[in-house]
């Protein structure tokens, strides 16, 4: 992305003002049973201002991104503000300021070319083939995501940042006497795909554990229906933090009614859980979504929202914060060029703790092993809602079968209170698209947490 | 800018560069969107975009790039680039594009929008709620879009497009005395603005029902029972079956329970779904599929047998099945001979579902879903609202043991659907 000068022409008559030059460039290989059926590039570039005046925004963006755009589009915002504040019984705000400059650019030292790309997939593609044949069906892809964004605020915020992000899938399909099943598993992370492998063994183990899980599930019975003591693996905490409590404790949520508005400094779980939204950095690494400066040109901090079990802050973008009067974190995203920035999650993780996954499942006289979870909703009222597509049963402290797919739900606030022994190891999960008004790029991550859950079944 | 002719210039000169076969679908748009946030007008937003897919073969590979830059300089790069991309794709006798076809244009919908009357039915939305509902929190979007399009490929298929639609969201939640219901929401295309947002579907019944919804009850005890699921959930569980096992990529993948059953009856005599692009009654009208062929007007399943697969170009050479330009971007199921009413008197025990919070079901169909915003029916009445209710069923058993579907039916936009009723449903709630 070619950037240019942001702040030559000052928007006059507003409050505040943003302006961002943003490129969202994306690339998809997926084969199926050796077969390229996809390979696909897109690239959406454009410009975006949005004003505040009197209590109202006013947003104009455009995919050109000429000067005499740039300028016609800082117009248009303004009098869109202007104009709607006319209509608007609201009251207006102070914007609160933490403004940062900088530079964040993670390109590949050395990109692959697109060849490369697809001999790497073909050659798990072949992996598959070779080492399982009687599979009915066999998928692998490789998906890319660069987010570069070049933003300039009215407060004294500029800064220009190339986001990239490299996932694997696997997925494999076998069939039973009742019809097909299938496992899958989502491999990768921050980086582009260079960044994070060498060769195609670097994922076989992986492809190993992928063909167990579905040989597992070929074997698969339902889960009885009713509340059970469960261990959710590391691989399900990350969606725990981010949907079920994460979600409840985003300031416009919380402006909204949800249920942790009521909860401030109060006890929400139990003193093993601490909650946190990370930045851009954790136990001296990068997350799988680094924010460094949010779209408002804020400084962006970890917050801490659960700390051992005292829920403590709200996630806030600059209206939030001044309409809540609480300091800023630096959670204001856009997807697009064209978005307006939202209060949104960046790295949810709940931080390990003590205890040891064989010993927590030894604990357990008749429960659940839930590893995997396909989607997952959340609600005001803090009651979620995961899709469980890989869980096994325990039984005597010792896992069982596989159960098949089903669903765990419960009141998040309610089933933090019955967390009574976490893990001490950690797994992000560096695939999440959240859905709120705009799909955007989240980290989730966690350890393994013992506690009281609601499954559906027979 | 004239797109067909931009269309047809960027044809040729990729034919001419030595692409065997391309196909060109170009999309401008302009969208003004007005949001109430925290109950009051909040954001204006004014869009200008534009969206370019070029896909060529070459040697039966073929490779596909999206960009929205549209000049010169950014379309020779993408050009090298796709050109470059050849090389390491894999060939595929399956790949191709659209047979000639005689051009068309379609014009739909409202192509201007109407400014002043979106401001006022949105200010009489948040009037309304915060005057006669004061315990809901409420945000709202009304957006217009106009947009043209233009499909065109090498063998002469030409489609254009110019359409007009107004959209409407809104999330609501009732908080009374530090209690709180779950949150619902309403979200579809609406063919114009004619009468009080409240008006459309059951939005103000859903209104109604939220404030009633904070002091939600556990069910007495784990049941077998019946559900009705409201028009916004059938639509979506008629679109995950038909997609799971009836599209082109489930057979490819082998993921369908019913790879060859054309014309063999798989569900209830109950279950007719259509695809009906030229619906009158649908604000949002899919007419061309992304292959560029003209979207059909036929039954998918027609009184439980399966009438068509809805296979792309690819998937049906890669399968050997027909394509029979039938896709499920616009299904209709008309209503049925019960009142909703009439539906939960019918009931002994159930569970009035009007939200629904699942995954994905796998293969088999087997399936879970919180009920949110949902009642409780004992002997042929709604009791209560329910939380913490998990709803297990099979959806393939689900549409084989269909009840009845209600004389109702909701207009979502791009899609026509009633209640449906259904039984044999494990109800549990938490211990």
């Amino acid at each position: 992305m070619k950037t240019g000068n942001l702040t030559h022409a000052p928007l006059k008559g507003v409050d505040y003002y943003e302006i961002k030059h943003q490129e969202n460039r994306d690339q998809v290989i997926f084969c199926i049973n050796s077969d390229m059926v996809s390979n696909y590039q897109d690239s959406r570039a454009g410009l975006m201002c949005r004003a505040y005046k009197d209590g109202a925004w006013g947003l104009a963006s455009s995919a050109l991104q000429d000067d005499a755009t740039l300028k016609k589009i800082c117009s248009q915002a303004a009098e869109n503000a202007r104009s709607l504040a006319l209509y608007r019984g609201g009251k207006a705000f102070v914007l609160p300021a933490n403004p940062a400059s900088g530079e964040y650019l993670f390109y590949a030292k050395e990109a692959w070319s697109k060849k490369q790309r697809c001999d790497f997939l073909l050659a798990l593609d072949n992996y598959i083939k070779t080492k399982y044949p009687a599979l009915a069906t066999r998928q692998v892809g490789l998906m890319q995501d660069e987010t570069e964004k070049h933003i300039s605020t009215s407060d004294g915020a500029e800064f220009h940042e190339m986001i990239p992000r490299s996932l694997i899938g696997i997925l494999m399909v076998d069939n039973t006497a009742e019809g097909p099943v299938q496992a899958y598993r989502t491999l990768g992370g921050f980086g582009q795909i260079e960044d994070l492998y060498s060769k195609p063994e670097e994922i076989y183990e992986d492809i190993d554990a992928v063909y167990q899980e579905l040989m597992d599930k070929k074997e698969s019975v339902p889960s009885r229906a009713g509340s059970f003591d469960c261990v959710l693996d590391s691989r399900l905490a990350g969606i725990l933090a981010h949907e079920a409590i994460g979600h409840t404790t985003e300031a416009d949520f919380v402006l909204n009614g949800s249920i942790a508005g009521e909860f401030l400094d109060q006890e929400v779980a139990s003193a093993l859980v601490t909650l946190v939204d990370a930045a851009n950095t954790w136990d001296g690494k990068l997350c799988p979504v680094p924010v460094f400066i949010d779209d408002e040109g804020t400084r962006a901090e970890d917050c801490v929202i659960i700390e051992q079990g005292i829920l403590r802050r709200y996630m806030q973008n600059k209206e939030s914060a001044a309409m809540l009067g609480m300091p800023l974190t630096g959670n204001a995203r856009g997807h697009e060029y064209s978005d307006e920035p939202l209060i949104r999650m960046r790295n949810t993780l709940i931080l390990p703790g003590q205890d040891k996954l064989a010993d927590m499942i030894s604990s357990i006289e008749d429960g659940y092993y839930l590893v995997e979870s396909s989607n997952g909703q959340a609600d005001a009222t803090s009651e979620f809602m995961f899709g469980i597509s890989l869980g096994y049963e325990i039984k005597n402290g010792k896992l069982g079968k596989a159960i098949k797919d089903t669903t765990m739900s419960g009141i998040a606030f309610d089933l933090l209170k019955t967390v009574s022994m976490v893990s001490d190891d950690m797994f992000w999960s560096a695939s999440g698209m959240c859905g709120k008004k705009q799909s955007i790029q989240v980290g989730m991550g966690g350890p393994a947490i013992k506690c009281r859950v609601n499954l559906g079944g027979i | 800018m004239d797109s067909r002719a931009f269309c047809k210039s960027l044809i040729e000169s990729l034919i001419q560069r030595g692409a065997d076969k391309v196909q060109i679908n170009l999309n401008q748009s302009e969208k003004t969107e007005y949001n109430l946030v925290y109950k009051e007008l909040n954001l204006l937003r004014s869009m200008d975009s534009a969206s370019l897919y070029i896909m060529l073969i070459k040697d039966q590979r073929q490779v596909t790039e999206s960009l929205n830059q549209l000049d010169d300089e950014s379309l020779k790069a993408v050009i090298d680039n796709l050109f470059n991309a050849l090389e390491s794709a894999k060939p595929d006798p399956a790949f191709d594009i659209a047979e000639y076809q005689k051009p068309q244009s379609f014009l739909d919908g409202p192509l201007e929008s109407d400014q002043d009357l979106m401001i006022q039915r949105l200010q009489e939305y948040a009037q309304e709620l915060k005057t006669q509902y004061p315990s809901v929190y409420f945000d709202a979007t009304l957006s217009h879009t106009h947009s043209q399009t233009v499909i065109m490929n090498s063998n002469g298929v030409e489609v254009l497009l110019e359409r007009g639609f107004y959209y409407f969201m809104s999330m609501f939640t009732a908080k009374k005395d530090g209690k709180m219901s779950s949150m619902n929401y309403v979200s579809y295309e609406i063919p114009d603005l004619q009468k009080s947002i409240l008006d459309y579907n059951q939005n103000r019944e859903l209104i109604r029902q939220i404030e009633e919804q904070t002091e939600p009850k556990n069910i007495p005890a784990k049941f077998k029972g019946d559900v009705i699921v409201a028009p916004t959930i059938l639509a979506d569980l008629t679109s995950t079956l038909l997609q799971s096992h009836f599209s082109g990529y489930a057979l490819l993948e082998k993921i369908s329970r019913f790879p060859n059953h054309l014309e063999q009856k798989i569900f209830s005599d109950k279950l007719t779904v259509a695809n009906r692009p030229r619906d009158p009654r649908l604000a949002m009208k899919y007419f061309v599929n992304p292959d560029g062929y003209v979207s059909r007007e036929a039954p998918i399943i027609e009184a439980g047998v399966l009438k068509h697969y809805l296979m792309t170009i690819y998937t049906a050479n890669k399968t050997g099945k027909k394509l029979s330009h039938v896709s499920s971007d616009n299904l209709i199921i008309e209503g049925g001979n019960h009142s909703l009413q009439e539906m939960i008197q019918n009931t002994t025990e159930g569970i009035l579902c009007m939200r629904a919070s699942y995954g994905s079901p796998g293969p088999l169909g087997d399936m879970s879903t919180v009920a949110k915003n949902s009642y409780y029916i004992k002997d042929g009445k709604v009791r209560y609202p329910v939380h913490e209710t998990m709803i297990s069923f099979n959806l393939i058993d689900a549409f084989l043991n269909i009840d009845c579907f209600s004389r109702e039916t909701h207009l979502l936009g791009s899609t026509v659907m009633p209640y449906l009723k259904f039984g044999e449903a494990v109800i549990s709630k938490k211990d």
